[in-house]
């Protein structure tokens, strides 16, 4: 049995969820995904565009992020360099600023031809007035370039998915232009379907013995960062790869790779046995 | 039916609009127009993910959802049937083709606009005109009346079988006016800021370089300064007593406003029941210091959160030398009477930005000392929407 296989593309995709995604597409509205880290969040934005053969624009967000990034950048330090030299062609090159104009994300998905998807990754990392700022764009699905004045608009309508972590609460008007869905974190029956999409072929006894040690984690109460879905198949593939036994009682193998909190291993240290 | 369960949600205090609804009315037209209908199953998920966008409502929206649509059990074909009612026009014989001729040739999108204009604009019944929502009229919108491309608002119910997926209450832990955790009370805190630019200016590498070249290679320096936030918090905890079931909403309250590190400033101190001319550095009340020193040592700008259930005997917060803990020996030599309430309006007319945190719901508030407190102090549960509301007092003030 091999196992090297896993990192390929695999997610299973439950009922609400594709009912939600399809809301979203008939509305013409952004989906906002939510759920516990490592749920899949991020991952299902891929399958669509894996599912669908549309390229996927991503944009992560980060603390520092300002909505202009995602429409488009202005090199002016590249226009400077280049204005150095004396040349017939780079002199033309200089002269028109859309020669250094280098579109975002949206901006991208905006100017594609055909179908396209855009990921704006953990929106609720930057400032809390950042969505606010996006607004507009989402909405009319165009936005003006202010260096030269263009504006960019969406060819094609392309399929917006924003995922959040709920670290900062949404403004309002933001969420009035979305369709929400909230991952839940799946329960067994659906993460069996998971762990086989995973890994063909596992043993019926290690999957359903590391099933219940894992939702015993699961139950501990105080934990700070409960092991989720991508926690759960890490662990699996490394228990796989090195030929681990989960005997029952005994220390957890591996348990970095569950447990990613000092405090939680050092107040939880005797609990974190197999089922 | 479906109009009565939108106007359920809404006053769930659920934020819905027209927008919202409007995308549902999309989505079930549509499912209408290509998949025959949606079942009830199907339209809990669907109308979900059009008009709730917090994991917080969705225990109530559960409740809603049972609440109109659970009574009366409902099949899947009579839901279809109550679906395609909502969509279409009903065509009442009794309206003359007079009338109908005058009524509103509207496009589908300008249907839906309209709607929305009208709901907004509507603030009671109608039946029987032309414009308005209401009944037996030739507007678009409304229930037995006649336009060809209206949209039906409301109907009636039918009969079924019971629904099983919302008797679980599976959201219930998501509800933030009952829950509390560490990490719900840090995002609220989070919220405590006052940012502003201030200090000496410093040169900004970056900037200049960007806005250098966008000058073509004139030089602009560029000097900003740092935002800090300037925000000073203190927080002063009623421990011990009928304080004692509530210790851990309160540890949980303090060690959130603790790991926070963007305060500029970050007190706490602790009493029993009320304050008279002291407060104590330790819940042992071992050491304290007295009010007038408090006042001294922090700045009268600093945001003041008392946390308190404010029941205790009527004696301890109107009379002097009410608790034990206030025995002071020079006050006693001087015979000045402190009573609990002098000593909270000296420290309210002192710190303006306070508020009172209850760990108690509010209707446990009808005690004379509680409503005393209430009276001079904004008070407000201690769950997660409690603290929100407190916090966005606490900027206002």
């Amino acid at each position: 049995m091999t196992f090297h296989n896993t990192k390929s593309f695999q997610y299973v995709i439950s009922s609400a969820l594709s009912e939600a995604l399809l809301t979203s597409e008939i509305t013409e509205r952004p989906l906002l995904v939510r759920g516990e880290p490592g749920t899949g969040k991020t991952l299902l934005a891929e399958y669509i565009a894996k599912t669908k053969h549309i390229p996927i624009f991503k944009w992560h967000i980060k603390s520092t992020s300002s909505a202009k990034e995602g429409l488009y950048f202005y090199d002016a330090v590249s226009r400077l360099n280049d204005s150095r030299f004396v040349d017939s062609k780079m002199n033309e090159k200089v002269h028109n600023i859309e020669n250094y104009i280098k579109l975002g994300a949206l901006g991208l998905a905006f100017n594609h031809d055909g179908d396209s998807i855009v990921l704006i990754d953990e929106i609720d990392k930057a400032d809390i007035e950042f969505p606010n700022d996006l607004l507009l764009e989402l909405d009319q699905m165009e936005f003006v370039i202010q260096e030269t004045s263009r504006v960019v608009k969406a060819k094609k309508r392309p399929i917006v998915i924003i995922t959040s972590n709920n670290e900062k609460e949404l403004p309002d008007a933001f969420l009035r232009r979305c369709i929400f869905h909230y991952i839940e974190f799946p329960g067994p029956e659906h993460l069996r379907e998971i762990i086989n999409v995973h890994f063909p072929g596992i043993e019926d006894s290690i999957l359903e013995t590391s099933l219940k040690t894992f939702y015993k984690i699961r139950k501990i109460d105080d934990l700070r960062k409960k092991p989720s879905t991508s926690e759960l198949i890490d662990w699996l593939s490394v228990l796989l790869s090195q030929g681990a036994v989960l005997k029952s009682l005994e220390k957890i193998p591996y348990l970095g790779t569950l447990i990613k909190n000092e405090e939680d291993l050092k107040n939880n240290f005797g609990r974190f046995t197999v089922n | 039916m479906f109009q009565d369960f939108f106007y359920r949600l809404k006053s769930k205090n659920i934020p819905v609009s027209t927008t919202e609804l409007i995308d549902l009315i999309k989505m079930t037209s549509y499912f209408s127009s290509n998949n025959g209908s949606l079942s009830i199953k199907e339209f809990y998920t669907v109308a979900r993910s059009c008009l709730i966008k917090d994991i917080k409502y969705f225990d109530d929206y559960d409740l809603v959802f049972a609440n109109t649509f659970g009574n009366t059990p409902i099949s899947d074909d009579n839901f279809k049937g109550l679906l395609s009612e909502w969509l279409r026009i009903a065509k009442e014989n009794e309206i003359s083709e007079e009338r109908k001729s005058k009524a509103m040739k509207l496009s589908d999108d300008e249907v839906f606009k309209e709607f929305q204009k009208r709901l907004e604009e509507q603030k009671e019944r109608h039946d029987k005109g032309n414009y308005w929502v209401g009944t037996g009229g030739t507007s678009a919108f409304g229930s037995k009346g006649y336009n060809q491309n209206g949209i039906r608002v409301g109907g009636e119910g039918g009969e079924g079988i019971a629904l099983q997926i919302l008797g679980d209450r599976n959201y219930k832990e998501y509800r933030t006016d009952e829950s509390l955790s560490v990490r719900q009370l840090k995002v609220a805190l989070k919220k405590l800021r006052d940012l502003r630019k201030d200090g000496r200016k410093e040169f900004q590498l970056e900037p200049t370089i960007k806005k250098t070249c966008e000058n073509a290679g004139d030089l602009e320096l560029i000097f900003e300064s740092s935002r800090k936030n300037k925000l000073k918090l203190m927080l002063l905890m009623d421990v011990g007593g009928s304080m004692t079931p509530h210790s851990i909403s309160v540890s949980r309250l303090f060690s959130a406003a603790h790991q926070m590190n963007h305060f500029k400033e970050f007190h706490y101190f602790y009493f029993h029941n009320i304050i008279y001319d002291r407060v104590f550095t330790d819940s042992n009340f071992d050491e304290s210091i007295t009010v007038e020193r408090l006042k001294k040592k922090i700045s009268p700008d600093t945001k003041v959160i008392f946390v308190g259930d404010g029941a205790m005997n009527p004696y301890e917060l109107f009379g002097s030398y009410g608790s034990n803990y206030s025995y002071s020996e020079m006050d006693n030599a001087r015979k000045i009477k402190i009573t609990g309430m002098n000593t909270l309006n000296n420290i309210i007319k002192y710190y303006t930005s306070s508020i009172w945190l209850n760990p108690d719901p509010q209707r446990y508030w009808n005690s004379t000392t509680c409503e005393a407190i209430w009276d001079i102090l904004p008070m407000y549960y201690l769950s997660v929407d409690g603290l929100h509301k407190a916090i966005s007092r606490l900027k206002e003030i």
